[in-house]
């Protein structure tokens, strides 16, 4: 069974939505000016010719507001079911807003909302464990540091089967987790099948539920002849950059020779801290470009105080979970020459999306702008060379993950050792 | 996941992909960043700048601001000036909200096909090809219990049960399914037989119903332990396998009506146990819309079709046929799953005296019905009786009906499609439509045929449309008719 992507449960960690926090961009001019069209609109029907032409005169085109409300009258009055005007037009907009056939573009029903603002909200602790679906449960992906998971012992690959006591085969890992989760200094009991070898053992562990914090750095030097150093950043939160900078003291100080910056399944954050940690390695350069409809660029520029030279070559390490936030910085470093990108092709989040709310709890989602890396390489998709679609970014150095991958081993790691093997090569050659 | 052409593909598949994308990325509302417009925002003061954009709004208010919000910030300006595509866009979104498969929305293209098919003329499969629905009652307490959790977290997703056709008593499942294959065309060729349900289309599953349904009936079974775990993990990785290699109805249907190479079908007949294996080589056929022959005294009238060539040649038959000196006919309408409603009662005017014959309710939730009628005095004099079949659908079910409750013919052949639902069409100005279920035909005494169709009187198996003269379903008929007029 493949995996199928792994979702970082946050909601485990008492931090709602680290996990699914792509950059969200808000045009802030669209909330507090409704903007002047809508309020050409709202003296409808009267204006309709004058905004969309007179009626007989469209030809085949058919004008979009004309051609359902023309509908909606047809439909409510000789449709054999009565009709509900209110869920008939969100059908109808979801349809619109469908043709575009962007997925971020999109209508979100009341509850749909309000379901999520309730998880955010998240008085739930966990017990500290990013999990991947899988048909006959779910897959510890990576337990976290000090979490009730790793003080029992669960490890990595270890496959939960059950949740105090119930069967969680089948479920959406969403289910699984909301079983998981509860009020702090409850306990919870985990069904755990372990794989060793070809033998398969039956565990279980009764976990104390905790506030675990998802790590946002984690560093070390790796171990070899080369002194070099490692940082994994897991999201772009409010203290990523900080933290990232005391990291890269931390490690300077131990002389490291080479630096390895992990963003693999970071799925991104706040686009203030992807300049924030670009600007850690670039002086005054272009991190990012944004462009919106009326094709203007807007470029972000790293912040000059930030930067420190940085005398060692820097690979960044990305695979197919690295999100925007995460394709931002690799894009930046990559363009400037500042780092060599090693692993698999980042995801391909490179569209900004603006929120806005509508009557009854229901908002829209419109993607706005692209991102664009500083060579303009469209963060989305782009054409390469042979003309071939890519999504995401492409890597310097393409290597894909060993089968035998467990988090934390690092002689299981294929793309580390890559990763540690290109930065030695380059060695000396930079100063 | 969003919108393809899904008029037959019921809203089922919308809450798996919404819990799939469920955590997505807006969730993080109260994060803001734009560029060097950054602002951080509390969801407070969020609420309230929320709150002044929050006027009195009519439903096509709120559609009108969807709409000039993207006209102004989408992100690729020339995919929003094709109005049309929008506007096709929010039609098909309209009709989903109805999940009825005879409420869709058809482009120019499909609607001219839709309307050929009316006046007899065929591409790909040659035949017309329904949606079925079946309502699978529960039966297991397991199963409930699982359902009843699925519904809970639809629920919590903002999902409405309603769209999916499951409750925690029954699921609703739709299948795509021959329902008249015209007589000589490919599919008759093939040996496809009316009600055939299409389950696979060159090798691929036809996704015609909620494949977790599937998935939650083997949990189910593993959780009880009524299965071993072996078992569970092959039955899981069939099941998972033929979901990612399917196609969706949309898919199927487009295929069938337009594709010039072979298609290899496996079909279910009479939701029997084995699937029956054909291949189809496509083409264009045409339908007559209705041809007669003398079968040695008794009058054999076929209706194909009620398009607007019908009446003409139905009444110049009737009187050729009468003037030989014919008092006795077999009308048949198997296979008839096409054509207006004007023509059928046209048509029928030439059987039936001035009066009731049928009964029409334009609202689902009210009881009135009122009686469709025709006026005018019949050609056709002498006894009647109708050859029916599982294709003999919706109109001619109603024209079969009136004919035996007004004239006392009797119904011989298969038992007939089940399909009461009056269907519309509202054109657009670029010809494309929308087609609307518009009401709901009852026979003139009041009995609803829907799901299991008129009960023929004389059962004989009446599938096959074959040459008058040697078809045995149109031999047995005339026995009953001559029964009639002799006894």
């Amino acid at each position: 069974m493949k995996r199928r992507g792994s979702i970082i449960i946050t909601a485990v960690l008492g931090m709602a939505f680290i996990g699914s926090a792509f950059v969200v961009g808000y045009s802030w001019d669209s909330l507090t000016n409704p903007p002047r069209a809508v309020a050409e609109l709202r003296e409808m029907p009267e204006r309709l010719s004058l905004v969309f032409g007179p009626r007989k005169d469209t030809g085949t085109v058919l004008p979009t507001v004309q051609t359902y409300s023309d509908a909606m009258t047809q439909l409510e009055s000789r449709h054999y079911q009565s009709v509900d005007p209110i869920k008939l037009t969100y059908s109808a907009i979801s349809g619109m807003m469908g043709a575009l056939n962007d997925p971020y573009t999109r209508f979100m029903p009341p509850k749909a909302w309000k379901a999520m603002e309730d998880d955010t909200r998240g008085d739930y602790v966990g017990v500290g464990a990013t999990l991947d679906p899988s048909p006959k449960g779910a897959i510890v992906a990576r337990p976290l540091p000090n979490s009730p998971c790793v003080r029992a012992g669960i490890r990595a690959n270890d496959l939960i089967v059950t949740v105090d006591g119930k069967n969680v085969a089948g479920m959406d890992l969403e289910e699984i987790v909301r079983m998981i989760r509860g009020e702090e200094g409850t306990y919870v009991t985990i069904g755990i099948e372990r794989t060793n070898n070809s033998a398969t053992e039956s565990l279980s562990f009764k976990l104390q539920r905790s506030r675990v914090d998802l790590p946002t750095v984690e560093y070390r030097v790796l171990s070899g002849p080369n002194k070099i150093g490692y940082v994994s950043l897991l999201q772009f939160n409010e203290k990523a950059t900080t933290m990232l900078e005391d990291a890269l003291t931390e490690l300077e100080k131990k002389g490291i020779k080479g630096l390895v910056l992990d963003v693999r399944d970071n799925p991104g954050g706040l686009l203030t801290q992807a300049i924030g940690v670009s600007s850690l390695f670039m002086d005054n350069k272009s991190v990012v470009i944004q462009k919106a409809r009326d094709g203007k660029e807007d470029v972000s520029f790293s912040i000059p105080s930030s930067y420190k030279p940085r005398n060692y070559p820097i690979a960044v390490l990305i695979n197919g979970r690295s999100a925007s936030a995460s394709e931002i910085v690799s894009g930046a470093l990559r363009d400037h020459k500042v780092a060599t990108l090693v692993g698999e092709s980042s995801f391909g989040k490179g569209l900004v999306q603006s929120i806005f709310p509508l009557d009854d709890g229901e908002s829209i989602s419109i993607t706005t702008a692209r991102y664009y890396t500083p060579n303009h390489v469209d963060i989305n998709k782009h054409k390469d060379a042979d003309g071939k679609e890519i999504k995401g970014l492409k890597p310097d150095v393409e290597v894909v993950q060993s089968k035998d991958y467990e988090f934390g081993k690092d002689e299981t790691d294929a793309q580390l050792k890559k990763a540690v093997e290109v930065i030695t090569s380059q060695i000396g050659k930079k100063s | 996941m969003k919108l393809k052409s899904r008029k037959l593909l019921p809203l089922i598949f919308l809450p798996v992909a919404a819990i799939a994308f469920g955590g997505g990325f807006w969730l993080k509302h109260n994060a803001v960043s734009y560029g060097t417009r950054t602002v951080a925002v509390e969801e407070d003061t969020m609420g309230r700048q929320y709150a002044s954009l929050k006027p009195e709004r009519s439903p096509l208010d709120t559609f009108f601001t969807v709409f000039a919000h993207l006209r102004r910030y989408y992100v690729d300006e020339k995919d929003i000036t094709d109005q049309t595509k929008l506007s096709y866009g929010a039609l098909r979104g309209a009709a989903l909200y109805f999940n009825d498969p005879d409420t869709r929305f058809m482009e120019p293209k499909e609607f001219a096909k839709y309307r050929a098919e009316i006046d007899g003329t065929f591409q790909g499969i040659g035949a017309t090809v329904a949606v079925q629905r079946v309502v699978d009652p529960v039966t297991s307490d397991a199963m409930r219990h699982e359902l009843e959790k699925l519904l809970d977290r639809m629920h919590q997703q903002g999902e409405d049960d309603a769209d999916v056709g499951i409750t925690a008593n029954s699921i609703t499942k739709s299948y795509l399914a021959v329902l008249a294959p015209v007589p000589g065309g490919p599919a008759d060729k093939a040996g496809l037989l009316p009600g055939d349900r299409i389950e696979y289309i060159n090798g691929k599953w036809v996704l015609s119903y909620n494949p977790n349904l599937d998935f939650l009936e083997v949990v189910t079974a593993w959780r009880n332990k009524k299965i071993t775990r072996q078992e569970y993990d092959a039955a899981f990785n069939k099941l998972e396998s033929r979901v990612n290699e399917s196609i969706t109805p949309g898919e199927a249907l487009e295929l069938l009506t337009s594709s010039e190479k072979p298609i290899k079908v496996k079909v279910r007949r009479n939701a029997g146990n084995q699937l029956v294996e054909a291949t189809i080589a496509p083409g264009k056929s045409e339908l007559e819309a209705a041809t007669w022959s003398d079968l040695g005294g008794t009058g054999y009238i076929r209706i194909a079709t009620f398009s607007d060539h019908t009446t003409g040649l139905v009444r110049s038959a009737i009187n050729t046929l009468q003037s030989k000196g014919v008092h006795d006919f077999v009308l048949d309408l198997r296979s008839n799953s096409r054509g207006t409603r004007q023509t059928m009662l046209e048509t029928l005017g030439l059987f039936l005296p001035k009066g009731s014959v049928a009964q029409v309710k334009a609202r689902q939730n009210v009881d009135t019905k009122s009686p469709l009628t025709i006026d005018g005095e019949p050609v056709a004099k002498g006894k009647f009786v109708v050859l029916v079949n599982r294709g003999t659908a919706n109109l001619a079910e109603v024209f079969a009906s009136a004919l035996k409750e007004r004239a006392g013919a009797k119904l011989v052949g298969d038992p007939t499609a089940g399909d009461p639902m009056a269907v519309d069409s509202y054109e657009l100005p670029d010809h494309s439509a929308l087609i609307y279920t518009s009401g709901k035909y009852f026979t003139s005494n009041g009995t609803d045929f829907g799901g299991a169709g008129l009960k023929p009187d004389v059962s004989v198996a009446a599938g096959k449309v074959a040459d008058p003269a040697s078809d045995p379903a149109v031999a047995e008929a005339k026995k009953v008719v001559r029964a009639e007029v002799t006894g």
